[in-house]
């Protein structure tokens, strides 16, 4: 395609008319604003500088910190692993002790028990004894039940002699004389069995020490006497057991 | 490293062997038991041109026991039918004979019969008679021995038994499946990575192991005699200390997946593991209680390596070593009475036995590098390893520490052994 000539001139004119406008009315503000905007830019640059270090200096001590407290974590975890073990230890020391207490307890009482004065009952009367006391007074009786009698006199003699204020005396008194009786010591057997009942008339061997003193009195042909003592043993123990064997006794020395 | 009782795990791996493997091993009997049955164990009529000295295992058995002292033979030739002059053997010291006789079938196969006489009652104590594989002319000497141990002291003979076990040689790692003395090993896997913790199953059958074939710990469970072997466990992580429950149902197992070391229980065909215990410390090296009851493991969770205990469900974590500052690799007596580990003390070590219901210990040995404790399967010895003049090597022990016997590897360093069930 051609233009012509004239057409291309006219154009060319129109452009430069229309340049030349735009160039006289709006240059400086055009300028202006550019300047205005560059300064802002600039100004937003300083800005976000600004913000950059400072959120770096924050993250950096944030970093920081997280490094602190996973350090100061692993001390934790490490100073409470090693309070559990100690605790373990303890727990299983404690343990070990209160077993070597209860240990030690139990030997403990059993060899106090050796030592110290205990509860007895004997011809029913509760009293305390001392483990000699205990021992003395049983290997006397031992002899008496072996039927080693002239033993279980010496025995009961000693204990008595030993232990005067004995719980054990009156029946320590009551096995001399049965000893004495059975080496016919009748007379020495009369003197224990009336001790005996004159210490405790209501001791419950009494009725059977008059009933003996009544056999010593026959063994020693003492007949009136015996009569007597098996009168008074009836009037004095009416329920006695040796009250119905003095009856009979009685009857038959009539 | 942090946690030195994984580091001890992991010096083995990096030890450098030097010397080439050998399933050949010699037995050392050392120290002095106290009551010990005299017994001279004849030569056996024929043995001579046998495969095994038949004799010479029994004798050793025997002594490796610590129940048994060897009385030499003074005289010749007797076998399982002759009539022994038995006052020949009193004079000499003698309380019991063994004799008997080995002779080839013609299948091949091999007869070894035996006779076993009390010489203080003057009492033919029975015999049996075994015709076997040529191959397993040493088990039939074993059997042997098994018959003599019982007969004498009452305890079942742990001597037919299989032992596994680890050889490095070079760049080859291998795991064996030996007699109860450390001979007449059979390969049951070779490979450029460590094999570690083979585990015995409670049937005998297959051994549940770790691999670092994948370049990474993960579990396997062998059949020894197809060979064929199952893939248990590859998590993410390590995934290592297999030990099997009693009734062979479950493994313990030790995975770090969920990151650190924990204890998981798994079915023994695979599948999803379920977590045993949580904790923030490491647990690892399980095993089973006999009853199958209670698992025995090994954590730091008190600042240092101790033995717990903690029920199968997971519940009543109980301490269990309170000796030393340094206690691992527990193995329970078959019988619950007793537990073998490795206890550092003074820088060394030493295998250690725990009495579990008084909790008195005693250390079983004088050396400094002692690992791997296994029970046999009647409670009366132990297999360890240890280092003997700068070699791997393993030992046997009895429970009071006085008759040790090495099971001498002659060209190669041994590891990891663990001591198979009775074998029916």
């Amino acid at each position: 395609m051609r233009f012509p000539k004239a057409q291309l001139v006219f154009v060319v004119g129109v452009l430069l008319a229309t340049w030349a406008h735009a160039g006289l009315f709006e240059d400086d503000e055009a300028r202006k604003a550019i300047l205005d905007l560059r300064q802002r830019v600039e100004k937003l640059r300083a800005d976000t500088d600004q913000i950059q270090t400072s959120s770096k200096d924050e993250n950096a001590g944030l970093g920081r910190g997280l490094l602190e407290l996973q350090r100061q974590m692993e001390l934790l975890r490490a100073d409470l692993a090693s309070l559990r073990g100690v605790n373990e230890k303890v727990a299983k020391d404690v343990a070990d002790l209160q077993q070597h207490n209860k240990d030690e307890a139990q030997s403990l009482s059993e060899r106090l028990s050796k030592l110290e004065p205990a509860k007895v009952s004997v011809d029913g009367v509760e009293f305390v004894v001392t483990p000699a006391e205990k021992r003395d007074y049983e290997a006397a009786l031992a002899v008496f039940r072996k039927g080693d009698f002239v033993n279980a006199q010496s025995q009961f003699s000693g204990f008595l002699s030993r232990y005067p204020g004995s719980g054990y005396a009156l029946t320590a008194l009551f096995w001399l004389g049965n000893a004495q009786y059975a080496t016919r010591d009748y007379k020495e057997a009369i003197v224990n069995f009336r001790s005996l009942i004159a210490k405790n008339p209501e001791h419950l061997r009494a009725p059977e020490a008059v009933l003996s003193v009544a056999n010593c009195q026959l063994e020693l042909k003492d007949s009136k006497g015996a009569r007597t003592t098996l009168t008074n043993l009836i009037k004095a123990y009416p329920q006695s057991e040796a009250a119905v064997a003095a009856k009979e006794r009685l009857a038959s020395l009539k | 490293m942090r946690f030195p009782f994984v580091s001890t795990l992991f010096c083995f791996l990096l030890a450098l062997f030097s010397l080439p493997s050998s399933a050949q091993f010699r037995v050392e009997v050392s120290g002095v038991g106290l009551t010990q049955v005299p017994i001279t164990v004849m030569p056996f009529k024929g043995q001579a041109t046998a495969i095994a000295k038949i004799s010479e295992i029994v004798q050793a058995d025997l002594e490796r026991s610590g129940q048994f002292r060897a009385v030499a033979a003074t005289h010749g030739a007797l076998d399982e039918v002759s009539l022994p002059d038995l006052s020949v053997f009193r004079r000499a010291g003698s309380d019991a004979v063994v004799s008997g006789s080995v002779s080839t079938l013609a299948d091949g196969r091999v007869d070894v019969r035996f006779r076993l006489w009390d010489v203080v009652k003057g009492q033919d104590l029975g015999g049996q008679s075994f015709a076997v594989n040529a191959a397993d002319a040493r088990l039939a000497a074993h059997r042997v021995a098994d018959y003599v141990y019982e007969k004498l002291t009452g305890d079942k003979g742990a001597f037919s038994t299989r032992i596994a076990y680890v050889t490095k040689s070079g760049p080859r790692y291998q795991l064996w499946v030996a007699d109860a003395d450390g001979e007449n090993a059979q390969s049951a896997l070779a490979s450029p990575e460590p094999i570690i913790s083979p585990a015995w199953s409670p049937d005998g059958n297959q051994l549940a192991y770790v691999s670092f074939e994948s370049r990474k710990p993960v579990i396997y469970v062998h059949n020894v005699s197809s060979g064929k072997r199952r893939l248990i466990a590859n998590f993410k992580g390590s995934n290592s200390a297999p030990a099997w429950s009693p009734d062979g149902k479950t493994l313990a197992v030790t995975l770090s997946r969920d990151g650190g070391s924990q204890l998981f229980l798994l079915s023994a065909t695979g599948g999803e593991p379920r977590r045993l215990i949580q904790s923030n410390s490491i647990d690892t090296e399980p095993v089973f209680s006999p009853d199958g009851r209670g698992i025995y493991f090994v954590s730091d969770r008190g600042g240092s390596p101790q033995i717990y205990k903690v029920g199968v469900n997971g519940q009543g974590v109980e301490r269990v070593t309170f000796t030393g500052a340094y206690n691992i690799s527990p193995s329970i007596s078959q019988d619950g009475r007793w537990m073998a580990y490795i206890s550092r003390t003074g820088g060394a070590f030493r295998l250690h036995l725990l009495d579990i219901d008084s909790g008195n210990v005693r250390v079983l040995s004088d050396t400094a590098a002692d690992e791997s404790p296994s029970f046999a399967p009647n409670s009366k010895m132990v297999v360890y390893a240890t280092q003997s003049q700068g070699r791997e090597a393993l030992m046997t022990t009895t429970l009071d520490g006085k008759v040790k016997a090495r099971l001498n590897g002659q060209n190669g360093d041994i590891r990891e052994p663990h001591w198979g069930p009775f074998l029916n």
